[in-house]
């Protein structure tokens, strides 16, 4: 085993695959964690180690955790909070166990809530309400990784905002998806909240940071891009780059009516796929009248606004980083037209524009 | 059945069971015996193994769908034994060893087929009827574009990273394009680029363009293991061009020169792959008996896979700028 060996879980995602990617680059021993094989890909294309790191099965990730020097937690599911905890501690119990010299846990701004104005890691959690379920599940994992440096296990939190680049699904793709259809869900208003865009890179340089700062044991940060810019400096941005300069948008009564009348649909159409999903795909597949209703209802509801978006987009919001420049050296180094720049390229290359 | 990973639960066996003649003399075998005895109890299988060379004397044929490194050797072990073989694609990964196998199954005088399933997607079908019709007159161009997020339930992640032996999409999906423009065209192109985005593991993007010897035809195949494509076929010819979806199979198009468009309704009952995995699970069991001929032999595939190793062998990466980490 060499000197430094780096288990990434969650390395099938975006950030986990990035992570996988520049721990690699940059020579260091890298173990790629999946939960399913399917997930590898993306992190494939590299000669590296992959395993099956469940997080629910403790044998997975002891076996996965075993002789690595430190870990880059970026694994995360939507699932219910008692479920996460149990995942979370396998996790940490097994980086115990084999005497992991650094932890580095991904967390999310969103532990904040739905706060106003600069935001930083003294904010409480309770102070803005508003948590999403996400929200709550990713404020319970840090809590517990309190309980575990309070052991001594070397844990570092790291907060990360909007982070976007080449695989961000969320924040590159369907952002271009959008652009692309010529249409806009949100309204020009409703999109002047405070973007916190994050290079998917910059979000590296802070890991790189904590995995290898003696002081940053036992700490948290946000970690943030440079720029204050609204949402609808990014949309424009992306739009810019696509080459789409005009779009239609709705008015902010028909957004606003659409996202709260489609939430039942979404609901449904989210149960149905998760508790049926064979018996939808064998229908899909059978019957060309059902194929038509389901493709239609997809584009639909993506044209159209989620409550949660309307929130999101509007709040203002800006999570500064000075405690990362502090002890971390942290400094972001993508500006907005470089990053999207990079995005745009990767996207025409993958064949979305 | 040898191998009880994702198309081994998916296809063959539930298309072995649907034959209770043949459900009760079934062997499933499986390194992970876990595995073969929880597909077994699945399907009313009684018996398992956990290796394969012990059970060839007892049977007469072998169903192979193991790791793609595997397949040559295990079915080259088969054919000696005097078993008759379905593979699954890529046969093998090279032309020299496709031809060691058919020159094995010929020896022992036993079936070679091979799972290219997609020669039996309602729209290959079609294609080939028309080109063979002339429907197009003389091909001038071929563009096959393949793209999706890899989410094929694979039980053993053999396919990528350390373990793919640095091949991905172009030795998995790759494989079945190469082969269905060889069979459309009945001949084999000749490749004049290839390009991936390999770091020393398995290819996710891949870009093929091929050319007649005569370089009358060109073409383009892009497939993808992480993002959607088109999914869809253009063949242009003379006289016309064919277009159509490769997972939709209600009708391809047709349009003529002139530009008039006409749909082609593909009248099948095959909806889906299960529709089509008891048709292969037939012919194999068929040609054990010496009542067909394989759907599809092991000498026609040889060539594909030359074209495949051909484009390993010219292999360049993409400029990927966003790679680069410069923190």
């Amino acid at each position: 085993m060499p000197a430094e060996c780096v288990l990434v879980t969650g390395a099938g995602g975006f950030i986990g695959g990035r992570a996988v990617e520049v721990l690699h680059q940059l020579g260091l021993e890298v173990r790629a964690g999946v939960k399913r094989w399917s997930s590898g890909a993306r992190i494939g294309r590299l000669p590296i180690e992959i395993v099956q790191c469940d997080l629910a099965d403790p044998l997975q990730v002891d076996a996965a955790c075993d002789g690595v020097t430190a870990i880059v937690h970026s694994a995360v599911n939507l699932q219910p909070v008692a479920d996460a905890e149990l995942q979370m501690r396998n996790l940490l119990d097994a980086a115990a166990r084999h005497s992991v010299r650094r932890f580095v846990h991904l967390s999310t701004m969103e532990v904040y809530g739905e706060p106003s104005g600069d935001v930083d890691e003294s904010h409480g959690f309770d102070a803005a309400g508003g948590h999403s379920h996400y929200a709550r599940l990713k404020i319970r994992l840090e809590q517990i990784c309190g309980e575990y440096i309070d052991r001594g296990l070397p844990i570092v939190i790291l907060r990360p905002t909007i982070v976007y680049g080449p695989f961000s699904e969320a924040w590159t793709v369907e952002v271009a998806q959008r652009l692309l259809s010529g249409s806009w869900p949100l309204p020009e208003q409703a999109a002047d909240g405070t973007c916190n865009l994050l290079y998917v890179d910059d979000l590296m340089a802070a890991v790189l940071l904590a995995l290898r700062t003696h002081g940053a044991v036992g700490e948290t940060f946000n970690v943030n891009g440079g720029e204050r810019l609204t949402w609808n400096e990014y949309f424009h941005a992306v739009g810019s780059a696509l080459g789409v300069e005009r779009w239609n948008r709705p008015s902010e009564m028909t957004a606003r009516a659409g996202a709260w009348l489609t939430l039942p649909m979404r609901k449904s159409a989210k149960f149905l796929l998760q508790r049926y999903q064979r018996q939808v795909m064998a229908l899909y597949q059978r019957s060309g009248l059902a194929k038509q209703i389901m493709r239609k209802t997809e584009r639909f509801l993506r044209q159209v606004p989620t409550p949660a978006e309307f929130r999101r987009c509007s709040r203002t919001a800006f999570y500064v980083t000075n405690k990362a420049a502090r002890v971390l050296g942290y400094q972001p180094r993508f500006s907005t037209a470089r990053g999207v720049a990079l995005s745009v390229a990767w996207l025409k290359h993958e064949g979305y524009a | 059945m040898i191998g009880c990973g994702a198309i081994a639960r998916s296809a063959h066996v539930p298309a072995l069971a649907q034959r209770a003649d043949v459900r009760d003399r079934a062997i499933l075998v499986d390194t992970d015996v876990a595995r073969a005895r929880a597909l077994a109890g699945e399907f009313g299988i009684a018996t398992t193994a956990a290796g394969y060379r012990d059970v060839l004397p007892l049977v007469d044929g072998a169903v192979i769908a193991l790791p793609h490194h595997l397949h040559f050797p295990v079915a080259l072990d088969c054919l000696r034994a005097g078993v008759h073989v379905l593979c699954e694609k890529p046969l093998a990964a090279t032309a020299t060893e496709a031809a060691q196998l058919v020159a094995a199954s010929k020896r022992a005088r036993v079936g070679l087929a091979v799972n290219h399933i997609r020669r039996l997607f309602p729209p290959s079908q079609a294609v080939r009827y028309l080109l063979q019709q002339g429907a197009i007159g003389t091909v001038r161009f071929i563009g096959y574009y393949d793209g999706s997020k890899y989410d094929w339930p694979t039980a053993s992640g053999f396919a990528f990273g350390l373990r793919s032996g640095g091949k991905g999409v172009l030795f998995d999906i790759g494989a079945h394009v190469l082969d269905l423009i060889c069979w459309w065209l009945g001949h084999s192109p000749q490749i004049t680029d290839y390009v991936d985005d390999s770091f020393g593991g398995s290819e996710a993007v891949a870009k093929v363009s091929f050319t007649s010897g005569d370089g009358s035809l060109r073409g383009e195949v892009h497939l993808s293991w992480l993002a959607k494509l088109a999914n869809a076929f253009r063949i242009e010819g003379d006289e016309g061009t064919i277009t159509g979806s490769i997972y939709d199979w209600d009708s391809i198009e047709l349009t003529s020169r002139s530009g008039r468009r006409k749909a082609v309704p593909l009248k099948t009952r095959v909806r889906s792959l299960s529709d089509i995995a008891p048709r292969i699970m037939e012919n194999f069991l068929a040609m054990i008996g010496g009542e067909e001929a394989p759907l599809i032999p092991g000498r026609e595939v040889v060539p594909s896979i030359a074209l495949i190793e051909e484009c390993y062998a010219r292999r360049r990466r993409f400029p990927l700028p966003w790679q680069n980490y410069a923190g």
